[in-house]
């Protein structure tokens, strides 16, 4: 039974280029509702959050988002899904540096296939306290303030599915602080189900559904 | 926000980049423009100046020599001939009209020509002002003339022996401007016109002073036992009919020489065609120089582009537009270069006209081959761009974003 309400998946299996061939136990999540995955690096976290975002092909198994089997779609079904329906943050915010604050939020609006919302692009920035550097390019943020940026790339589109990738790995602790406070305001507000993997103690302690792989 | 503003906004990110490329696509682009105007312009001005002549009778020589003489007036004549026997000639039935031209002086470096009114029927030019002449020393001039050595009618001129130096004065003997031909842009617009007695007359009163006689390196008008000379006959035909009969009779029957301008002008086409050849191999050298500093710039910028790709279809571009995006980048690049190479052209050739202050060429000329020129240069850039693209299409996204 597909529930419209869940992110699902069977067991999944994916093999490395190497011949290693790894197996994750089934998945699901709640919309709406935050989840860590955790584990000793090395151990398959940004390979399970791929097959989860539909980066990644799964060798056997599928993927269920909100009801949607995502590696069923097309390719570019798949590639237009992915940008209206999830967002993705990675360890580095990873901005294109030719673009400025607001623009790189415009890109994320247009790569999805959606208007600009300019509206949305300044209440984000807004919420994430970074407004006054809409303007601003890349190379002149902090690293926290680049995160943020990223934070809101991700959100623009208001995903159903927010995942990161140890988001605060690279930040101090109070930026680590802030960033995850954002994460979980921010899906808990617009009913996002969140996916986080980390092996960062700081995180452990806000978010109680666990993966352990 | 569209694919091109991206590749712009990213182009002038990285412009230090691509600044060689641009370069190196510009020149190559100037060079196969420069070439093209300059040869194009060359050959319909050299077209137009040979328009309505058939068939330039002479004495025997170069018959380029004597095309260059008689018809772009830029050589020395290749000897003379006698009025009686170009009369003969010009009473032939292919012959529609014949026009005897007796040269050997020069006014300021323009040559001043013995001729008959039918010149002006040939050149179909009129006289603007003043009148055609009608007694010796009379003079006709040129619209280039007049305007440049600022000549009015009635002023009396002094003309120089030979056809360029001004050293051996004809003092004693001045001209008499009496009319200025309209402006033709062609041949007349640069020459003196006289009667063909004028020009005998200053000679033979130079040989009775023993001025010039058997020195004259120039075989210049000078009648020699009574017998009157002139230097060429320019000939127009009645049909196309004597094209192939006439030169053939007037090189065996006497002892003349008949060179077509349309065949002598191709021929100095084809010399000069070796120089314009290796220019234009140059120009393309520097185009696939300017294609492979394309090819390794995108290809070094994909490696610190992958991971900014790799984002971009994770915000949902499919690999079509991040191939595009690719391609867009090269085409754009090579499009600048294309435009500045344009300009550079145009440019260069606005100063070579100024330096060289000649009227062949003009620097606002345009051609329809320059669109085509445009085509190339984007072509370069597209082509370079394809195997990056191809890369950056096929790139795996996880294993990218894993790194």
């Amino acid at each position: 039974m597909i529930d419209v309400r869940e992110i699902k998946t069977n067991t999944l299996s994916h093999s490395y280029k190497n011949g290693h061939t790894i197996t994750f136990q089934p998945f699901i999540l709640k919309q709406g509702q935050p989840c860590l995955i955790t584990g000793k690096s090395g151990s398959g976290k940004t390979t399970l959050l791929h097959l989860l975002c539909g980066l990644l092909r799964p060798q056997r198994g599928a993927v269920h988002i909100f009801g949607t089997a995502i590696y069923q779609l097309p390719n570019r079904a798949l590639d237009h899904f992915r940008g209206t329906s999830i967002g993705i943050i990675f360890q580095k915010p990873h901005l294109l540096p030719s673009l400025t604050v607001q623009e790189n939020l415009t890109l994320a609006q247009m790569l999805a296939g959606l208007k600009k919302d300019t509206a949305r692009q300044h209440d984000l920035l807004n919420k994430l306290g970074i407004l006054e550097k809409a303007n601003s390019y890349p190379v002149q943020l902090s690293q926290g303030q680049a995160q943020r940026v990223a934070i809101a790339r991700a959100l623009i589109n208001r995903p159903k599915l927010l995942v990161a990738d140890e988001p605060t790995s690279s930040l101090d602790d109070s930026n680590a602080e802030s960033v995850l406070n954002l994460l979980i305001t921010q899906t808990v507000d617009n009913e996002t189900s969140l996916i986080i993997a980390t092996h960062d103690q700081r995180i452990k302690s806000r978010i109680s559904t666990l993966y352990q792989l | 926000m569209t694919l091109f503003y991206l590749v712009r906004k990213n182009v002038s990110h990285h412009l230090s980049s691509c600044v060689l490329s641009i370069i190196l696509c510009s020149l190559g682009i100037a060079t196969l423009c420069l070439i093209l105007l300059v040869s194009t312009q060359l050959n319909e001005q050299l077209e137009k100046k040979s328009r309505h002549i058939d068939l330039v009778v002479g004495a025997k020589g170069s018959p380029l020599q004597l095309i260059l003489n008689s018809v772009y007036h830029v050589d020395n004549p290749t000897g003379n001939i006698s009025l009686k026997e170009a009369h003969q000639l010009s009473k032939n039935p292919f012959v529609k009209m014949a026009v005897p031209l007796a040269m050997g002086d020069n006014y300021q470096g323009y040559r001043i020509i013995g001729t008959d009114s039918n010149f002006l029927k040939l050149y179909q030019v009129t006289v603007a002002t003043g009148r055609w002449f009608t007694k010796d020393f009379e003079i006709v001039i040129g619209a280039s003339v007049a305007r440049k050595a600022g000549l009015q009618i009635g002023d009396k001129i002094i003309s120089a022996h030979g056809l360029s130096s001004s050293e051996d004065l004809h003092e004693t003997h001045p001209y008499w401007v009496v009319g200025i031909l309209g402006d033709s842009k062609n041949i007349p617009d640069n020459l003196l016109l006289t009667k063909l007695t004028s020009i005998w007359h200053m000679h033979d009163h130079m040989q009775h002073e023993g001025h010039a006689g058997e020195e004259d390196p120039l075989h210049l008008i000078a009648p020699s036992e009574g017998e009157e000379e002139i230097t060429s006959l320019l000939i127009q035909y009645k049909n196309p009919a004597a094209i192939a009969a006439f030169p053939q009779m007037v090189n065996k029957k006497t002892n003349l020489q008949a060179a077509s301008p349309a065949i002598e002008s191709s021929r100095i086409f084809s010399l000069l065609g070796i120089g314009f050849d290796s220019l234009q191999i140059l120009s393309y050298l520097l185009m696939v120089m300017a294609g492979g500093g394309i090819f390794i710039n995108l290809l070094n910028n994909l490696k610190n582009r992958k991971y900014e790709l790799a984002i971009m279809r994770t915000m949902g571009a499919s690999r079509m537009k991040v191939f595009m995006l690719t391609i867009i980048e090269g085409t754009y690049i090579t499009f600048i270069g294309t435009i500045i190479g344009l300009l550079l052209a145009h440019l260069a050739l606005f100063f070579i006209t100024i330096y060289s202050n000649n009227e062949m060429v003009h620097p606002f000329y345009f051609i329809r081959q320059e669109l085509l020129i445009m085509l190339i240069g984007c072509l370069v850039g597209f082509i370079a761009a394809m195997v990056p693209a191809m890369k950056s299409y096929s790139t795996q996204l996880s294993e990218t974003l894993a790194k």
